[in-house]
């Protein structure tokens, strides 16, 4: 655990979003590090700020989203200091991202290959044929017929090869970072374990750090080195993944990985976590899994503090504290 | 795109056949042309008479196949007023110099409407933005006969720059072509303006800023094409509206275009001619909405091949 | 060319439809038949009115049939016309060969009114919450729209009502029917979407992918609600689902598509008990367990994915099955029974 290793540290985040209703704290004091070389996995509850927390990284949030307050330090360096001048520098050669949504992510006037060359053309000025490139990054990400493929625009591709060609694009210019947004979620079991090869093979290559945002926890146990669990703007829990998803800590964590299906029986009726989440206007003051948790007791009226259940897995529940 | 094309073609003439039908009905049940050309006096056996020579005293059915064959052969009918004129020789020069003076405008529109537009875009919320607003909407409440003979105040009589009327060389064109294209170019820029920013919020703009792209990279090609999706659609029908719809601005200018013909044979209620000129303005209009669609299938992949 | 061609499927081509079906083999009431369904696509042509260069065959001969009360699950490669196959169930695409049997009559040439009656009664619901409902819309009005447009005899009063017993139905409030859908958690949004493919009372639902954008307690939680709804009313799912865990909690049959064809279609049981498709065997496998110790052997695909505008000759799994044979290249196989409720279409099962 050398300081050095650190390739991105994320200080006390905070990023509001101005609606109608009022201020969203959509990322609400979030703080993690990743070491180069490693994979972390950011799962937990729809909407809980994982997508923003990401574009908060890369300053590419909504118009109505700032980032007020914390640091970014990337090989570093804080990014949120940077000049968008300065970002554009960044983003796609150092950070590159792969968007959530697979459908409206591509332009439809231009064709998908075309997309992709674009940016190998942009970042290696002295690629000898990035036509030829993009062809082979198709190729790599399983798309058939991939000199066709090229030609097509966006709207004659299925979901799961729209996804693929955004996830070409995240890696085409051999980034030192990348953050993938549930990159998988459209593909079948063989396309998306092929991906993961792919990042696999990219990482052994050069060491690619990657952020893997993700609803599914077979991926992360299968590619990730830690995990942190989000719920509503905060992370809950983090750790090394093993640590976290057969000793989990935290009430949510706990219910989240009940509520898995499972290929080998049937259940009636799948367990789930009983109530909603809180809406983002009417967070509650302490623990804010309060309201839904089994274990709820006096003390979850405020707010716990991060406790170190072990050297490297952490979670912010008063149970913990001993 | 030929199934396209083929599709929007036939949709095209089945509208001009429609329309057609329709103002043969309005002119023939509307108004006794008749009526209009005899003097106040008139007996009854010469109201006949004229019924007769222009086979008005034949049945509806009857006359409507007529007209119909004869517009199929683009023969338009001679004008009751000037005899002995076709309607056809008669419209021919007064449309050039309307489409050479929609022509000028549409380029005053898209070179001020579309840059106003985007400007107001990217600089959504600041003083530019609203500069370029409060200039749109001055141009879409100024009515353009008001326009007119203020700029022809201004630049013709006290600062002598300009001739204020008739047609010549491209001196000629500024006057009326700015008036006639202040409407639309308030109208463009305000388009622009929301399908630019439309565009600018979409997961694709911020794709295209992910990889790293400078923002003009962005704006100038991810954007614009896009953007011109709906500004072609409103260039291409305005256009057709300009030509049509230019009376006033031809009055005040004295161009002596479509607009001035029609409203000339409207003053000496030349019915045919008048039903000449909004048959030549429904087929402009139809055709310009054709080529639109096709340009359009042209720009956006997603109706080419559907 | 001349192995792919359709010659050998059951129904035979559109020429020879075979006798629709009433009722499946376990007695309840068939609402929609597909008999050898094919939908292609032109693509790749050369500047702006040139020849198309080939046909995506995105849906190549499909045969099946949907009861009242079933649940059929379908998964498959990405890009294997899972998608395509559901428009065309929604009357969004017409087939461009074959039939699609509505109680017993073809889709295509229904009369007006009975188009009307099959847009009420095959409903969707789609993938992504976040972008599928209008958010300019109060969700009554979206919520509301579908009975607006298809029955205009219903007063705003009564639409209102129906749509508040909609919400009941789907676990949201009253209260809820003033606000927008960003108001709303990923999981109530899809709640929304489900209420409003539920209000014209339809007989089949479509559902593209309903859950995988959801976070998994709300997704136990919509696949639950689907499950309850499906009890007290009695209709059909056609659920397209990547991931085979939901697909196994869910369905009664399993439908595994591969390049424009069924590979496998099993109730689904004997289906998670032992997939007999090489391909099948390959996705299940490829299943990601949450388990570290003891985890399955992925059986890794090896070799490109092949194209749907050149399928291969014969099986069209064989340029990648690790059990290929002779017979493989030659003979395209046929979906068959090979045990009660177990077909598949592979020549180890001769
Ligand atoms: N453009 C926007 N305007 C207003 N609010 C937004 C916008 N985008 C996101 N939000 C809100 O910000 C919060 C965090 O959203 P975010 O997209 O980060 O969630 P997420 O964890 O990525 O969820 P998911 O798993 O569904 O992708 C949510 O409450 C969401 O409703
Ligand atoms: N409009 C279109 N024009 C041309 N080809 C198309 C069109 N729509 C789909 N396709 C092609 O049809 C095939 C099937 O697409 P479809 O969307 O049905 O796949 P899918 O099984 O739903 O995949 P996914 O799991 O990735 O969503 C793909 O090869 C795709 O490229
Ligand atoms: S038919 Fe042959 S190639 Fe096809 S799946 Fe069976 S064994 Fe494999
Ligand atoms: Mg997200
Ligand atoms: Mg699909």
């Amino acid at each position: 655990m050398n300081d050095k290793d650190v390739i991105l540290s994320v200080r006390n985040l905070q990023t509001h979003l101005r609606t109608r209703r009022g201020v969203v704290k959509a990322v609400d004091g979030v703080s993690f590090d990743v070491r180069r070389g490693e994979t972390l996995g950011i799962v937990g509850e729809s909407g809980s700020g994982k997508s923003m927390t990401a574009f908060s990284i890369v300053q590419l949030l909504p118009r109505v989203g700032r980032v007020v307050g914390g640091e970014v330090i990337f090989n570093g360096e804080d990014l949120l200091k940077k000049s968008p001048r300065e970002m554009e520098k960044v983003r796609g050669k150092h950070v590159s991202m792969v968007l959530q949504d697979p459908l409206t992510s591509l332009n439809p006037v231009f064709r998908t290959g075309d997309q992709i060359a674009e940016t190998i053309r942009h970042h290696l000025k002295d690629a000898p044929d990035p036509k030829g490139k993009a062809v082979e990054l198709m190729r790599q990400v399983r798309i058939p017929a991939p000199a066709t493929a090229y030609r097509y625009y966006p709207h004659q591709m299925s979901g799961g090869m729209r996804q693929r060609v955004l996830g070409a694009i995240g890696v085409s210019c051999e980034p030192e970072f990348l953050i993938a947004d549930e990159p998988t979620s459209a593909l079948d079991p063989t396309i998306q374990a092929q991906y993961l090869d792919l990042l696999k093979d990219l990482q052994k290559q050069y060491n690619l750090t990657i952020i893997f945002i993700t609803h599914d926890f077979g991926i992360v146990a299968t590619i990730c080195d830690t995990v942190a669990v989000m719920y509503a703007g905060k992370i809950v829990e983090t750790g090394p993944v093993r640590d976290v998803f057969q000793r989990p800590s935290h009430p949510y964590t706990e219910a989240l990985l009940k509520s898995l299906p499972s290929l080998e029986e049937k259940p009636k009726r799948l367990p789930s976590i009983s109530g909603q989440p809180p809406m983002p206007h009417e967070m509650p003051t302490g623990c804010r899994f309060a309201p839904r948790c089994p274990y709820k007791f006096d003390k979850c009226e405020e707010y716990p503090p991060d406790t170190h259940v072990s050297p490297t897995h952490i979670s912010a529940c008063w149970r913990s504290v001993k | 795109m030929k199934w396209y094309i083929l599709r929007r073609v036939v949709q095209s003439a089945f509208v001009l056949i429609a329309v057609t039908t329709m103002i043969f009905v309005l002119s023939n049940f509307l108004a006794d042309p008749a009526v209009i050309l005899l003097p106040e006096d008139a007996q009854k056996e010469d109201y006949e008479r004229l019924r007769h020579d222009l086979g008005l005293d034949r049945p509806a059915i009857v006359r409507y196949g007529i007209y119909m064959k004869a517009l199929a052969t683009g023969d338009l009918g001679e004008s009751i007023r000037r005899v002995g004129y076709k309607v056809t020789d008669l419209i021919w020069t007064p449309l050039g110099n309307s489409a050479k003076l929609a022509l000028a405008a549409m380029i005053f529109t898209v070179c001020t409407g579309l840059p106003l537009g985007i400007i107001a875009a990217l600089n959504r919320g600041k003083p530019l933005d609203y500069i370029s607003r409060i200039f749109a909407v001055a141009g879409l409440v100024t009515p353009g006969w008001w326009l007119g003979i203020i700029m022809i105040i201004l630049f013709s009589v006290k600062l002598r720059l300009l001739p204020a009327a008739g047609t010549g060389d491209i001196k000629h064109y500024i006057l009326p072509a700015t008036v006639l294209g202040t409407h639309a170019m308030a109208g463009l820029a305000r388009l622009a303006r929301s399908s630019m920013l439309e565009i600018l919020d979409s997961e694709y703009i911020k794709m295209a800023r992910a990889k790293g792209l400078p923002w003009r990279t962005v704006v100038w090609k991810h954007a614009l094409r896009n953007a011109l999706i709906p500004v072609v659609t409103f260039s291409g029908l305005y256009f057709a509206l300009l030509i049509t719809q230019a009376i006033t601005i031809e009055v005040v200018f004295a161009w002596p275009g479509l607009g001035r013909l029609m409203f000339d044979s409207l003053g000496s209620q030349d019915y045919v001619v008048v039903q000449g000129t909004i048959m030549l303005a429904a087929f402009i209009v139809v055709m310009f909405n054709l080529l639109v669609d096709i340009t359009y299938g042209w720009i956006d992949p997603r109706i080419r091949y559907t | 060319m001349t192995a792919m061609k359709s010659s050998s499927t059951p129904g035979g081509g559109a020429a020879v439809a075979m006798p629709p079906q009433t009722t499946s083999m376990s007695g309840r009431k068939v609402l929609l038949e597909a008999q050898n369904l094919k939908k292609h696509f032109a693509v790749g042509r050369a500047g702006f009115l040139g020849k198309p260069a080939g046909h995506v065959r995105a849906v190549d001969g499909v045969d099946f049939t949907i009861s009242a009360g079933q649940t059929i699950a379908l998964a498959g490669e990405s890009g294997c016309g899972k998608t395509t196959l559901g428009n065309v169930l929604l009357r969004l695409e017409l087939p461009t060969e074959g039939a699609l049997l509505w109680e017993g009559k073809d889709i295509v040439t229904l009369t007006k009114e009975e188009r009307q009656g099959y847009r009420r009664s095959v409903q969707a619901v789609f993938q992504d919450p976040w972008s599928s409902l209008d958010g300019r819309m109060k969700v009554q009005d979206l919520v509301g729209e579908p009975l607006v447009i298809n029955e205009k005899q219903m007063s705003r009063a009564q639409v209102l009502e129906r749509v508040a017993e909609l919400m009941d139905q789907v676990g949201l409030q009253e209260v809820h029917m003033e606000r927008f859908p960003h108001e709303f958690s990923g999981g109530q949004r899809q709640r929304i979407a489900v209420a409003r493919a539920l209000s014209l009372n339809p007989k089949v639902i479509i559902l593209d992918e309903p859950v995988s954008a959801l976070d998994v307690s709300i997704r136990a939680q919509v696949m639950n609600l689907l499950k309850e709804l499906q009890e007290k009313y009695n209709m059909a799912y056609f659920m397209i689902s990547h991931n085979l865990a939901t697909a196994r909690f869910i369905s009664d049959t399993v439908a595994i598509m591969y390049l424009g064809r069924f590979a496998e279609y099993a109730e689904s049981e004997l289906f998670f008990k032992k997939p007999l498709h090489p391909y099948s065997q390959a996705l299940v496998s490829a299943s990601l367990p949450v388990e570290f110790e003891n985890r399955r052997q992925r059986i890794v695909l090896q070799g490109e994915v092949p194209s749907p505008i050149n399928p291969p000759s014969g099986c069209r799994f064989r340029t990648r099955c690790p059990q290929v044979m002779d017979i493989c290249s030659e003979i395209q196989p046929e979906l068959m029974e090979v045990a009660r409720g177990h077909r598949v279409a592979c020549h180890l099962y001769k």
